[in-house]
């Protein structure tokens, strides 16, 4: 498996992906408002896993705390855009700059995303210096206080009731959008010179540092580009479900983002793409056999938790028998054909002094 | 004075369930770097277990669900993490999730995802009358539980051979190896053991709460690993004090903070969690196996 | 001449590890333009000291000068980019990374920009005559390849000091050879100062403008590479001193030696990735013996023990043991065999208390006869122990210690005792001690394996003797008879120590 060296290669895993999601995209818009749906959801938790995996996959810290930010996203989203009478209601100790405001959905979303990016920062200062398994218990703890703080901050956030009527806003093309762009960020962030730094901290974090890489920098810089993703996606499920509540956001949205990001595999933004396509497939065939099926000749009796589980015992599977993933690290290879070419294009040395064939001109 | 009492009585249960967890829960980090997060869906087997064999004479229930509980423990080792064992501690980390994500739903499947009342020895509702004090019969039950449990655990580590192999392989596992100790044969006694000390806080929890689902068992592991990060992974001495410590925080700071931020009282916890792993961050897994020589 | 302005300098610097004294007022400096050799025995604090130079060991005491200004605490990236480069003992490549992405991360590491660092790889690899594998993967190479990679990946931070960290280990004599010009030739491209550590000392006598010598910590000796090779403490220091009881000068043969092996081991070959750590390497104990196995640091004494034991797999070769067969046995059956393993650093279960420690011992004594070695029986070798039954292990002393974990071992009943470097971290007359109960329990019937960096403990002590260097056997005989033979000093060090070696 050989990088290759020529503009090639770096466009075409975005451009594929992307293709990849337009394509799956194209076809759902001729299906049902319910495929749509599906599909929109899915789209979002794209944006969730694209998001995890510019911090996961780079720097090879696990993070069980993403979903934390999603939260986050999520509640700024309200506080954004609940139109201010319906605010009043839910929210009526919320301070009085927010309650009045309603902004347009879209600016929302940024918002949302700069806000967990901005939380993300403060507490990426402290976090980012451990290492290893104390990081991951770190984001861990992270994830429990953001939701026991938005379960209970009852004036600002309704504690465990719900927050609705935010304004419909993701539909096919919004999440299309923010998926693509989650990816091709994803995509330039780890060509350049930062992710290139911090993907040599996940393979070896005492060369790196000998090697001049400032490993706390790095992790913070992804941490934070990771949490703008993620917080956007929080702010994209809440205007995809119109319906704002705390406990969404903790261990099964969590568990769901780490299971699509291992089995796609860690190390590869195809990865983390492909995972999302695989299980949420995966999820909408087993969602169909859990409502039970009527075959005419036999009946499946409906069996809520099938998917769980199914889900569950992939990942297990996955991580024993195949712990890289299905992608197994790599990025979506191209195409042979255009790869050949470009081969051989930047193969051939430029001559310092013109050879015998330039001058009598070549024969091949 | 009685509501000191009170207090204290509450911080030492508190205490006590919180200190099973992490010792259930530092076992198994002892001897494989594996923070079992399955661990709580122990918990709730041994709860559904009781539930099921309801119709039986009280002990064989007893003897039976505990039974049942171990058996899930070894069958979990057997088939998940046996073939982890030279993974990463991250993916021992998500795969432990995994598991208990598995059981969980698995639950759902078999009984539905309602909750269902927990009645087994229903009489521990009820109130007894000692020296002018009401007590809950429930807190003396799982008072004399608790100290039977720690007192039994200990002979076991100390006293029984197996608890002193189980006790150096945990220390130095390539040691213990190279004096003919059976790694299998260890782990699964520490499965098994970690299986009873569920059994017994899935009978006070579930009689605590009254009731058992499926996920009932996420909000005592989750405290479970708090106490066990607090005290120490790797250490059992620690585990234990550490279930303590987080017993008597919540409970004092449920006396103590104001009534508008006793909910936050979590959130107090994971963020002593993050200070503790920041000021020691070293310290907490310092195990030899996880340290890196330059 | 340089002045201090331009100097890397270590002053006083002393590390402690849990209780372990790994330096102890270590002063050093280094020029640019020069190149300086750091050797010492095993456990001397050579790795330490690189390690305080490039930001990896906060020393205790000491002060780390670099141009005169106080470095001590800086992080390792921030004296990568003032001018520190190294490579490492276990190499440490960016496994999932060309070896092109390899030196470019640094040359990104040091501040260029993507597109710069790579032009400066193609130029770097093209001097250090690698241009053609710029696109194979960290884990397709070959060791040396690998090493070689490590050093490049050093350069592309633009060092003004380079420290290498044993660039010769595991290499081929050829391979090792060809290093001397190579890193002559980077002082000599690169102007930055060199410091080597090494245990190959042909390589460090032929590149070295001068040399340094630690042990246990402390500087023993400096000087020009003729210099060390005469200084006898040098020597000493390498091969250890005398035992001061005349009891050992005279070695009485082993009673009872039988003529068949009791362990055989022939044409062993076992690598670690690209390392090749033995070559092809046979020994054989006989019952009743006291064989000892002795070479420098490096060589693949323990490899061999544990390859032995079975905690390493061989990829050729075989092991017998009683008949036996040791091929695909797991170490749990092999201590039921009879193979006991005293480990390097003794390994004893600190947490334990000294009889928890002895039953773990025992635990396979239950599963055979209860012939061989009792606990009481043990007990009558090491009286210190009776005494603190109930203390917990992690609180004897280093001898006690290593009383305890041959105990230990001894209560498997074991047909052979293996021992890993008994005397490592000892006092003198605590190494006495334990030499005397090794004898005690040959002369008593038991065989012994040992190996050993005091060569001259192990050549006092055992009947027969092999020289292992550098993954082969260089020599073996007679203990009584190598300690005098012309052949040894080439054996054991690589070159003659008193004679002028003729480069």
């Amino acid at each position: 498996m050989r990088p290759l060296l020529g503009y090639g290669e770096r466009l075409w895993t975005p451009l594929a992906l992307c293709l990849l999601l337009a394509a799956i995209v194209a076809a759902a818009s001729f299906g049902s408002a319910g495929t749509q749906r599906i599909v929109t959801d899915a789209l979002i938790k794209l944006v969730v896993v694209v998001g995890t995996y510019i911090f996961v996959g780079n720097s090879g810290v696990l993070s069980f705390g993403h979903i934390g930010f999603m939260g986050i996203g999520a509640y700024v989203a309200a506080w954004l855009t609940i139109p201010p009478e319906t605010k009043s209601f839910l929210l009526p100790k919320l301070p009085g700059l927010l309650a009045a405001t309603e902004w347009p959905a879209s600016l929302a979303a940024v918002a949302a995303g700069a806000a967990a990016a901005l939380f993300a920062f403060i507490v990426g200062l402290p976090l980012m210096r451990l290492s290893g398994i104390s990081a991951s218990i770190g984001t861990f703890a992270v994830l429990a206080v953001v939701n026991a703080v938005l379960s209970n901050w009852t004036s600002m956030t309704g504690g465990q009731g719900s927050l609705y009527g935010l304004p419909s806003y993701t539909n096919l093309p919004v999440a299309t959008a923010w998926a693509m762009l989650a990816i091709v960020i994803a995509w330039i962030y780890q060509r350049t010179a930062y992710g290139f730094r911090l993907r040599s901290t996940r393979e070896d974090e005492t060369a790196a540092k000998a090697a001049g890489v400032d490993v706390h920098r790095e992790r913070l810089i992804a941490f934070v580009l990771s949490a703008f993703f993620v917080g956007v996606s929080g702010a994209l499920y809440a205007h995809f479900l119109g319906v704002v509540i705390a406990k969404e956001f903790y261990l099964k949205l969590t568990f769901m983002s780490i299971a699509m990001l291992v089995i796609g595999g860690l190390t590869s933004l195809s990865g983390a793409v492909l995972g999302v396509v695989v299980v949420s497939s995966l999820g909408e065939l087993l969602r169909e056999v859990e409502r039970g099926a009527n075959l005419g000749f036999l009946t499946i009796p409906a069996r809520p938790g099938l998917q769980e589980v199914v889900l569950a015992a992939a990942l297990l599977l996955i991580l024993i028998f195949r712990p890289r993933g299905l992608t197994a690290g790599r990025e979506l290879p191209p195409p042979r054909r255009w790869m050949a070419r470009r081969l051989y294009r930047h193969r051939d040395p430029v001559p310092a002094h013109p050879s015998k064939a330039d001058i009598h001109g070549s024969s091949a | 004075m009685s509501e000191a009492l009170q207090y204290l009585l509450d911080a030492i249960n508190v205490g006590g369930l919180y200190a099973l967890m992490a010792l259930g829960i530092g076992l198994i980090f002892g001897i494989m770097r594996l923070i079992n997060f399955a661990h709580g869906e122990l918990v709730m087997a041994g709860a559904y277990a009781m539930w099921l064999l309801i119709d039986l004479p009280g002990p064989l229930v007893i003897i039976f669900a505990i039974a049942a509980v171990m058996l899930l423990a070894l069958a979990v080792e057997r088939a998940a993490f046996r073939p982890l064992r030279e993974a990463t501690p991250a993916t021992l980390l998500v795969a432990s999730f995994a598991v208990s994500y598995f059981l969980q739903n698995l639950t759902v499947m078999l009984f539905g995802a309602r909750p269902k009342p927990f009645a087994f020895a229903a009489q521990l509702a009820d109130n007894l009358l000692i020296g002018g004090f009401r007590v809950p019969a429930l807190q003396i039950v799982s008072l004399v539980l608790i100290i039977a449990a720690l007192l039994i655990l200990i002979l076991l580590l100390k006293r029984t051979a197996i608890g002193v192999q189980l006790r150096a392989a945990a220390q130095d596992p390539t040691a213990a190896r190279l004096s003919g100790v059976r790694v299998n044969r260890v782990i699964g006694f520490a499965f098994a053991v970690s299986g009873a000390l569920a059994w017994i806080v899935s009978l006070i929890y579930a009689a605590q709460i009254g009731q058992l689902s499926p996920n009932m068992g996420v909000r005592p592991v989750v405290i479970g690993f708090v106490a066990t990060i607090l005290g120490g992974l790797g250490s059992l001495s620690g585990a234990a004090l550490g279930g303590f410590v987080v017993g008597a925080i919540a409970v004092g700071l449920e006396a103590v903070l104001a009534s508008d931020l006793r909910p936050f009282k979590e959130a107090f916890l994971f963020g002593l969690v993050l200070f503790v792993l920041l000021l020691r961050p070293q310290g907490i897994v310092a195990t030899a196996a996880l340290r890196e020589r330059v | 001449m340089s002045t201090g302005e331009r100097l890397l300098e270590v002053k006083g610097v002393s590390v402690q590890f849990e209780g372990l004294t790994a330096l102890r007022a270590v002063d050093l400096s280094l020029a640019p333009g020069e190149i300086v050799g750091l050797i010492g025995p095993n456990g001397a604090g050579k790795t330490t000291l690189v390690n305080v130079l490039s930001g990896f060991q906060n020393p205790a005491e000491g002060k780390v000068l670099l141009g005169g200004v106080d470095v001590t605490r800086w992080t390792p990236f921030q004296l990568c980019r003032a001018g520190i480069g190294r490579t490492f003992q276990a190499v440490r490549l960016f496994a999932n990374f060309t070896v092109e992405q390899n030196i470019e991360l640094a040359g990104v590491g040091a501040g260029l920009s993507r597109h710069k660092a790579r032009e400066q790889t193609r130029d770097l690899l093209a001097r250090l005559d690698m241009g053609d594998k710029s696109e194979a993967m960290a884990t397709a190479l070959s060791y040396g390849e690998e090493r070689w990679v490590g050093v490049a990946r050093a350069l592309a931070g633009n060092p003004k000091f380079l420290l290498l960290d044993e660039p010769a280990a595991g290499l081929n004599p050829a391979e090792a050879a060809s290093l001397i010009d190579r890193i002559s030739a980077i002082r000599r491209d690169f102007g930055c100062g060199i410091l080597i550590i090494e245990h190959n000392m042909p390589l460090i006598m032929g590149l070295c403008d001068r040399i340094q010598v630690l042990a246990q910590g402390q500087t023993i000796a400096r000087g020009t590479p003729s210099e060390i090779r005469s200084d006898q403490s040098v020597r000493q220091a390498y091969l250890g001193s005398e035992s001061r009881s005349p009891a050992f000068r005279a070695r009485p043969p082993s009673p009872s030696v039988s003529p068949a092996p009791l362990l055989s081991v022939s044409e062993l070959h076992v690598a670690f990735g690209a390392v090749r750590a033995l070559r092809g390497v046979s020994i054989e104990v006989r019952r009743g013996e006291f064989v000892s196995v002795i070479g420098p640091n490096g060589a693949g004494k323990s490899t061999l023990m544990n390859a032995i034991l079975g905690l390493v797999r061989a990829q050729q070769g075989c092991i017998q043991f009683a008949g036996q067969l040791l091929d695909r046995q797991a170490v749990e059956a092999r201590v039921e065999a009879g193979l006991a393993l005293v480990p390097e650093g003794r390994r004893i279960f600190g947490a334990l208390t000294v009889a928890e420690n002895l039953e773990i011992g025992a635990t396979t004594r239950h599963r055979r006869d209860k012939t061989g070695f009792d606990i009481g029986h043990v007990l009558d070798y090491f009286p210190i122990l009776r005494e603190r039954l109930r203390s917990p292990a992690g609180k004897l002393s280093g001898g006690e210690q290593q009383q305890l974990a041959i105990a230990r071992a001894l209560l498997s009943s074991p047909q052979l005792l293996l021992l890993d470097e008994p005397s490592l971290g000892l006092a003198p007359l605590i190494i006495d001690q334990v030499y005397e109960i090794l004898a005690r329990l040959n002369r008593d019937g038991s065989s012994v394996l040992l190996i050993e960096q005091n060569a001259t403990r192990a050549l006092a002590a055992s009947d027969r003797t092999y020289v292992l260097r550098n993954g082969v056997i260089e020599l073996a005989g007679r203990s009584t008879e190598l300690i005098d033979d012309p052949r040894f000093d080439h054996a054991y060090f690589g070159f003659v120590p008193e004679k002028a070696a003729a480069l």
